[in-house]
C-alpha cells in the first residue's frame, strides 16, 4: 500500500504525543515548582530504491539517489529547568529558591527525592511541602511562632531571639534533566541524572527568599500557540492519509 | 498492445511517490533541524519521430518530433534552506544560522552532520543529542560540561570564564550529496565532498532550527498528487475501453 500513509500516521501519533505534554504543562500552570517539558522528535529511517550514483541511475543520467522517508520518532521528552516567575506572598514559611538546586524531603520509605515546591508548612517542628513530605536539616521545635522565624539568603532558619533551629540544604545535580519525576512536585536521583552534590549557598548564585513561591515555569501564550500548531499540524498529517486513501480509490476504479 | 496504458500507470507511480514523500515532511514538521525533501521527475526513453518517403532512390527521412512514453522518479533531494528558529533561553540548545552541519559522533567513532540543536548533557558530563551521540568540537573531542557554558556565534565555547573549545561547524561542496540516515542524521558520501571547516554560519545559543516545511506548498503538493493521479487514471481507463473497442467490436458489422 501507499507507505505515506504509515508516515502520515507516525506524524499524527508524535503531534498527540506533543499535545499531551502541552495539556500537562498548561494544567499544571498554577503548581508551585512546576517544570514544564516538551518532546523532541528525529526523523525515522530512510528507505532508498537508489543508491546515489548508482550504475541503475544511467537511464535518466541523474547521479542523485531515490529514497522514502518513513516518518517521524520522538526520541526524548526534555523537562525545562528554567527558572519560575517569583511570586511575592509575605507568608514565612514559603521560600523560593532563586538559581539552581533543589529542596530535599525524605519520602514515606525513607528515600531521598528532591522538590522546588517551597510552599511549607510546620507540623510538631518538622518543617513539610504542600504534599506532606519531610524537609531534612531543620527543627523548629520550640519557636514562639511561626511568624517569628526568619529564613536567611543561604537557608539558616533562626528566631527573632537569633536562636539556630538548623539550614535549609539545597542540593543539585550535574544533569538536572536527567531526573525522574514521580509526581507530586518531586524528583528523583536518576542514572541520567548524576550523582547528587549538596550546594554550598555562598559559592554559588542561588539565594532562598523568604516570602516569596517560586510558581511554574509554563508560558500560557507559549503553550496555547504550540496547542494549535500542534492541532493544525495533526489535520495536515490526516490530510496526507485522506489523500492516499483517495488514491487507493482511484486504484480501484482501474479495473470496472 | 497500446503504448499509453504504461505511460499513464508509471505516472501514477511517480504520484504515489510524490505522496509518500510528502507525507515524511509532513510527519516531521516539528522535528528540530529537518530538511525537506522534493522529487524530481524526468522523462523516460525519449524517442525521436521520423517521417520516411520512398519516393526516390533513397529513403528520405524528414524529423517530426519526439515523444516520451514515460516519466520515471529521478531523483530525492533535500532542501536545504533555513528553517525558523525558535528561541527557548535553553543553554543547551544551538542554532545554526547560515549553511552548516554540527557533527556528531556514535559510541563506535562513525561520525554524522545533522541541523539539530537540541544537546543535552549527560551522566558523563558529555555534550549529546536527543538520541544520546556525542557533539566535537573542531579538534575531533567530545564536549564535556563543568558548569554554565557561553557558546559565541563563532561556536567558541566558554565555561568558568575559560574558553575551553570550538563547536565544530562544517560544510560540505554540495549538500545535496549528502545521505539522508534518520534521527536527524547525514551522513559524508564521495558526492558531498569532505566536510570543511565552515567560518560563515554563526551559531545561536538558547534557540533551536525548527524544520523548513511548508505547509501550504506541501498541501499544494497533496492536492496535485492526488488530481494527478485521477487523471492519469481516467486515461488508463480510457485506452481500457479503446482496447475494448478493439478486441471486442472490430469484427461486428
Amino acid at each position: 500500500m501507499i507507505t505515506g500513509m504509515y508516515s502520515a500516521a507516525t506524524g499524527m501519533n508524535a503531534q498527540q504525543h506533543k499535545l499531551d505534554t502541552i495539556s500537562n504543562n498548561l494544567a499544571n500552570v498554577d503548581t508551585t515548582g512546576f517544570k514544564k517539558s516538551r518532546n523532541e522528535f528525529a526523523d525515522l529511517f530512510y528507505v532508498y530504491a537508489k543508491q546515489t550514483g548508482s550504475p541503475e541511475s544511467n537511464i535518466s543520467g541523474s547521479e542523485g539517489p531515490v529514497y522514502t522517508g518513513l516518518g517521524v520518532r520522538e526520541v526524548r521528552t526534555t523537562r525545562l529547568y528554567t527558572q519560575g516567575n517569583i511570586e511575592k506572598t509575605d507568608r514565612p514559611l514559603d521560600v523560593a529558591i532563586n538559581g539552581q538546586g533543589f529542596f530535599r524531603v525524605v519520602l514515606d520509605n525513607g528515600g531521598p527525592a528532591y522538590t522546588r515546591d517551597g510552599a511549607l508548612h510546620e507540623k510538631n517542628g518538622i518543617l513539610y511541602t504542600s504534599a506532606g513530605h519531610a524537609i531534612d536539616g531543620v527543627n523548629v521545635d520550640g519557636v514562639a511562632s511561626v511568624y517569628d522565624l526568619i529564613v536567611t539568603q543561604d537557608g539558616i532558619v533562626t528566631d527573632s531571639q537569633g536562636v539556630n533551629y538548623g539550614q535549609i540544604a539545597l542540593y543539585d545535580f550535574t544533569n538536572p534533566e536527567g531526573l525522574k519525576s514521580i509526581g507530586d512536585n518531586l524528583f528523583l536521583e536518576s542514572d541520567q541524572s548524576g550523582e547528587v552534590n549538596a550546594l554550598n549557598l555562598g559559592l554559588v548564585n542561588t539565594t532562598l527568599a523568604q516570602g516569596f513561591l517560586e510558581k511554574s515555569n509554563v508560558n500560557a501564550v507559549q503553550e496555547m500557540v504550540n496547542m494549535i500548531s500542534a492541532q493544525r499540524a495533526y489535520e495536515l498529517n490526516s490530510k496526507s492519509i485522506t489523500t492516499a486513501d483517495n488514491m487507493l480509490q482511484t486504484v480501484n476504479g482501474l479495473k470496472r | 498492445m497500446l503504448r499509453g496504458i504504461y505511460t499513464a500507470a508509471m505516472g501514477m507511480l511517480v504520484e504515489e511517490a510524490k505522496v509518500n514523500t510528502t507525507a515524511n515532511n509532513l510527519a516531521n514538521v516539528d522535528t528540530a533541524g529537518y530538511k525537506k525533501d522534493s522529487l524530481v521527475f524526468s522523462t523516460y526513453l525519449k524517442q525521436e519521430i521520423y517521417r520516411t518517403e520512398s519516393l526516390s532512390e533513397e529513403q528520405k527521412r524528414s524529423n517530426i518530433g519526439k515523444m516520451e512514453s514515460g516519466v520515471v522518479l529521478d531523483e530525492s533531494q533535500a532542501f536545504f534552506s533555513q528553517g525558523a528558529i525558535e528561541m527557548t533561553n535553553r543553554q543547551y540548545d544551538f542554532a545554526l544560522q547560515g549553511d552548516g552541519f554540527f557533527t556528531v559522533e556514535r559510541e563506535d567513532g562513525r561520525q554524522y552532520y545533522t541541523r539539530n540543536g537540541q544537546w543535552h548533557r549527560n551522566s558523563e558530563n558529555f555534550l549529546v543529542d536527543s538520541v544520546g551521540n556525542y557533539l566535537l568540537t573542531d579538534g575531533g573531542e567530545r564536549i564535556t560540561i563543568n558548569d554554565q557554558i557561553f557558546v559565541a556565534s563563532d561556536g567558541s565555547i566558554t565555561q568558568e570564564g575559560v574558553l575551553t573549545g570550538r563547536i565544530a561547524v562544517v560544510q560540505f561542496d554540495d549538500n545535496t550529496g549528502l545521505r539522508k540516515v534518520g534521527d536527524n542524521y547525514y551522513s559524508q558520501t564521495e558526492f558531498s565532498g569532505e566536510p570543511e571547516q565552515n567560518f560563515s554560519a554563526t551559531v545561536v545559543q538558547g534557540g533551536y532550527e525548527r524544520a523548513n516545511v511548508n505547509a501550504v506548498r506541501e498541501m499544494l503538493n497533496l492536492i496535485t498528487a492526488q488530481r494527478h493521479f485521477e487523471i492519469t487514471q481516467r486515461v488508463v481507463t480510457t485506452e481500457d475501453q479503446l482496447l475494448d473497442a478493439a478486441v471486442n467490436r472490430v469484427g461486428r458489422v
